[in-house]
């Protein structure tokens, strides 16, 4: 076949292709763009209407998609402009991409998406007294008029895909399509808390936010406030960088990534490096696999990150990929290990008293859902507010000033409902009461009762105590008890490797064994404290771990997933009965923990606490 | 069923019994004592199936009968008794015993003695009678090192080997080994070896009355049942007049353990037990927080200063503490670690004012053994830790 020149209407489809490739993809340029329209109209006129955008889908957006926002509008003169090649307002000279504070900055969006579906966009800049409708089909303007409409900008794109028959063969089906879609406002919504959002599909509303520029109450919005409880700030800056937003409890784990939403200067992205850098802070064996929930916003001044590295911007690059991964991880690492606050346990009265209607009380307070773990959370959680998901200076000053009115408007809600109870980790001198069911120490300190998982937080301790020992350096090993007889221990093929080949991890967790024989090892100490009865299981697990890192060296530290199982093994029972002294003792090495994890390296909960405020609600004290 | 007998006896005999009275058992009736008349005396009687005991008192019985009745209660109305007859009497409905005593009387609720499970007949020829006092001292010596888990029965338990005419007790638990020989008098001609439970040891040293002389011991002829015995019928002292306790063996083949008993040593430390379990104690303060790691450091004296026997433990997160104690030390210089509760465990146990603690290097097993003591000897096993022996 001869070499040909691509005639322009089939140049303009493979360009397409690139950026639009389904419905979601439509809604993700046409939001950012509309985003950027409104900020700007923010920037320019203060006084403006409060930034709205509204998300309308049919058929999963096959049927149509329309975006309203209430931003700046087009001049009436650029929009067939609009729809051509690189014709942007954004962008102007090559060192301006350089510094993008804009989403969008390629002008591709609407050129591509004209190109494979009807386009009717419809604005009307805030100065200008009309509006202009223009429609766009397959590349073509069909029609254009002047139309009285409100200011900013309409897109609506209809039979996306009519003139790609390949493109639309490979879509998944409708409800696929509007998950995504759903996905994507959410995700912006969160990185976005002064705009108000809202999601219709089919004629439903099924996504709403109140814009009112305050995170806390967007994630309940748009996560409700069940998963909303489950969420810790997150807030760490260095000289450079700054992170925010939200981290999941060890509790709330989901089985993909899923879960994870990263913003860069509030832009959504895929990163393989931030979700190491998150999942990393957590403990290996309690995500077994398994992933954690974060939404953070990573701020960084635009000439550290380049943006322009992907055909749907969804990927960037830093400069430094090291300096932005270790500044995630401590941030989480710190709201998870220092402050992750004790689960509250509810009292639920008994059935019969429910015809009393209860005091509006406990519903008012499920508001301000996510909690805060300092001191002092009306004050806090305003400052973390104004912090969290702030546009960085250079674009946002009308953006602070709504997060602002949003905060104080907070603060003086969080003061109404006199919630300020500190629901951090301050466990003084906390005094055993007793033990329930063989498994749960009940202690009590002046702010409330407390129940502890005796083998959670004995298992926690051990844990921690095994990670500080591998840490020190030199790296000491754990501590060992000789056995009075060698054991042998009979090993499958794979655990008989792995001792071959093991044998320093293994003492450096306690055991001391080695092969005897093909199948079989001998085992001559054992890792000090672990209980008799488990030593050899305990053993025979480790190997296993060890034998599959070894078979997958990209795996998550083996160590760390052994030290898990033999803190597992070592730690007290439940059934074990313990004395007062135990109890205490076991409550004074909480105490002495001072990075301890609320939660067992299994991620179940170490403690429930119930406040003495909590109780004397409940007895309608007061 | 209808009797009086002495407030104190039946006091007593309650309190016995009691120690075999479930604190949490599926099965309601074991929680009740079974009191029956036998040959005129009062038999009571509990279990939670894996021991049984037994205990007669003396009582003018009238008429024979049988009840059980809930123990703990029995046992709180009858101690809080004057001193003095009690009448025990049946309701003609068999199942409400009434008891009077000074201005008290009451009518406690029982279930029949039928449904009451039997405490296992052990018949045959005693096979050992040990002094009373021997026994309880090498119980005591011995069951602590028997292993608090069931992982590998035979090491709950606590060895019970006859042979010679010498009694041999052994309990081991993985990391430590007591053994104590005690003499058996009027041997028989006979050997065996089975595993008591060691729960039923430490309750037979604590049930069997400071008076008694002789424990008789009779194994069943298929090894599944031990019955301990003291007490005459006709001589019985303190209203007791017997005490049994049947308990019933583990099965398995306990570990060779002479083997494991060093021969011979490098260093031989002669010390104070008092001492020594003063420093263990003060060292074991600052290990809990450590491993529970003590270490040892035997120094041999010169020839104008006596040696040394330096205990001392170190934590991370709470301090450090070393007790130096005056020693006679044959041999090399040794340094080696223990675990504070193993050592702690045996050096309370000693009953001599001296003990010797025999080491080869820190790898290897320490015993303890108490000088001018009898047969008795503690195999300890070392810990490691980086820092040890340095």
């Amino acid at each position: 076949m001869p070499l040909r020149v691509l005639p322009p209407e089939v140049a303009r489809l493979i360009a397409a292709g690139e950026v639009v490739t389904r419905p979601a993809d439509v809604v993700k340029e046409l939001v950012e763009n509309a985003i950027d329209a409104v900020i700007e109209r923010q920037a320019h006129d203060r006084s403006a209407e409060p930034p709205a955008i509204r998300v309308e889908i049919r058929s999963g957006g096959l049927a149509l998609i329309r975006v309203v926002d209430n931003g700046s509008g087009i001049a009436a003169d650029d929009v067939e402009l609009a729809f051509q090649r690189h014709a942007t307002s954004k962008v102007a000279t090559a060192a301006d991409l350089d510094a993008i504070h804009t989403l969008g900055f390629r002008g591709e969006a609407l050129a591509s998406i004209g190109a494979v579906a009807q386009v009717q966009i419809l604005t009307r800049p805030p100065e200008a007294s009309a509006g202009v409708s223009v429609t766009v089909e397959q590349g073509q303007v069909t029609s254009r008029r002047q139309q009285g409409c409100g200011a900013g900008t309409t897109v609506a794109v209809r039979n996306i895909f009519a003139n790609v028959p390949a493109r639309r063969k490979f879509l998944r089906g409708q409800t696929s399509e509007a998950t995504q879609i759903s996905q994507l406002v959410t995700h912006y919504a969160l990185a976005y808390p002064e705009i108000r959002f809202v999601l219709v599909n089919d004629d439903r509303a099924t996504l709403q936010t109140s814009g009112r520029g305050d995170l806390a109450e967007t994630v309940v919005d748009v996560l409700g406030v069940k998963v909303a409880e489950q969420l810790l700030p997150v807030a760490d800056a260095d000289a450079a960088v700054a992170v925010s937003g939200y981290v999941g409890t060890p509790e709330l784990i989901r089985p993909t990534r899923s879960g994870l939403t990263f913003f860069v200067n509030r832009r959504i992205i895929r990163s393989p490096m931030l979700g190491h850098a998150v999942t990393d802070a957590y403990p290996a064996a309690m995500l077994a696999g398994r992933f954690p929930v974060a939404i953070l916003n990573v701020s960084i001044p635009a000439e550290l990150v380049d943006v322009n590295v992907h055909p749907t911007k969804a990927e960037v690059r830093f400069a430094s990929d090291h300096a932005v991964y270790q500044l995630v991880h401590r941030a989480v690492r710190m709201t998870l290990g220092d402050r992750a606050p004790l689960p509250e346990l509810a009292l639920t009265p008994p059935e019969a008293w429910s015809d009393t209607p209860l005091p509006a009380g406990p519903d008012q307070e499920r508001r301000p859902a996510v909690r805060s773990t300092t001191t002092d959370p009306g004050a806090v959680a305003a400052a973390q507010t104004l912090a969290f998901f702030a546009p960085s200076a250079s674009n946002g000053a009308a953006g602070d000033a709504t997060a602002a009115t949003g905060a104080r408007e907070r603060q003086r809600d969080g003061a109404a409902e006199a919630r300020p109870e500190p629901t951090a980790i301050r466990l003084s001198a906390l005094r055993p009461v007793g033990q329930v069911q063989g498994t749960y120490v009940v202690a009590e300190d002046d702010a409330g009762v407390y129940f502890v998982d005796q083998h959670a937080a004995h298992e926690a301790i051990l844990y921690q105590q095994m990670r500080e020992t591998r840490q020190c350096a030199p790296p000491a090993i754990c501590a060992s008890q000789e056995l009075l007889q060698p054991q042998a221990i009979d090993l499958t093929p794979r655990q008989a490797q792995s001792l071959a080949g093991q044998g320093e991890q293994l003492a450096s967790l306690g055991f001391g064994v080695e092969p005897f024989g093909e199948r079989s090892g001998l085992l001559r100490r054992v890792p000090s404290g672990i209980r008799h009865r488990d030593y050899v299981r305990t053993l025979l697990e480790i190997l296993d771990l060890l034998a599959a890192q070894a078979e997958d060296p990209s795996a998550t530290s083996a160590f760390d997933q052994a030290s898990a199982r033999l803190a597992c093994h070592s730690a007290v029972r439940d059934g074990d009965t313990l004395s007062l002294d135990e109890m205490r003792e076991l409550l004074a090495q909480v105490e002495r923990q001072p990075n301890l994890w609320s939660y067992c390296p299994h991620g179940r909960p170490i403690f429930l606490r119930l406040s003495s405020a909590q109780l004397a609600r409940d007895f309608r004290r007061r | 069923m209808k009797l009086t007998c002495a407030q104190e006896h039946l006091a007593k005999g309650l309190s016995i019994v009691g120690r075999a009275v479930p604190s949490r058992s599926p099965m309601a009736i074991l929680s009740n004592i079974l009191l029956a008349t036998d040959g005129g005396r009062l038999k009571l009687a509990a279990t939670n199936l894996d021991i049984g005991i037994t205990c007669w008192i003396e009582a003018q019985a009238e008429d024979e009968g049988a009840i059980t009745i809930p123990a703990r209660l029995l046992q709180e109305f009858v101690s809080s008794l004057p001193s003095g007859e009690v009448a025990l009497t049946l309701k003609p409905d068999r199942l409400t015993a009434h008891l009077r005593c000074g201005a008290s009387e009451a009518n406690i609720k029982g279930v029949d003695a039928e449904e009451f499970p039997p405490i296992p007949r052990v018949d045959g020829q005693v096979t050992a009678s040990v002094e009373r006092e021997a026994l309880h001292t090498a119980v005591h010596q011995v069951a602590l090192a028997a292993a608090t888990d069931e992982t590998r029965p035979v090491l709950a338990g606590v060895l019970f080997r006859l042979r010679g005419g010498k009694l041999t007790l052994a309990a081991a638990d993985g990391f430590r080994l007591a053994v104590r020989t005690v003499e058996v008098s009027a041997p028989v001609d006979t050997s065996y070896d089975v595993i008591v439970p060691a729960r039923a040891t430490v309750e037979l040293a604590r049930i069997v009355p400071d008076d008694a002389e002789m424990i008789d011991l009779t194994v069943t002829p298929n090894r599944s049942q031990v019955l301990f015995h003291t007490g005459d019928p006709a001589t019985g002292r303190g209203g007791i007049t017997a005490i049994e306790l049947v308990s019933r063996l583990i099965e398995g083949t306990f570990p060779n353990y002479e083997q494991i008993i060093p021969a011979r040593f490098a260093t031989r430390v002669v010390a104070t037990t008092k001492d020594f379990q003063n420093a263990t104690r003060i060292a074991s303060f600052f290990a809990r927080d450590a491993s529970n790691i003590v270490r040892i450091h035997a120094q041999p004296g010169e020839e104008l200063t006596p040696g040394k026997l330096i205990v001392a433990a170190t934590s991370a997160d709470v301090g450090d503490a070393v007790s130096g104690i005056d020693a006679v030390i044959e041999g090399n210089d040794l340094q080696i670690a223990f675990n504070a509760k193993y050592l702690g465990d045996v050096l309370g146990v000693l009953n001599t004012a001296q003990l010797s603690l025999e080491m080869n290097t820190p790898a290897s097993p320490g015993v303890i053994r108490p000088v001018g003591g009898d047969g008795y000897l503690y195999v300890i096993m070392p810990m490691h830790t980086q820092n040890a022996g340095r």
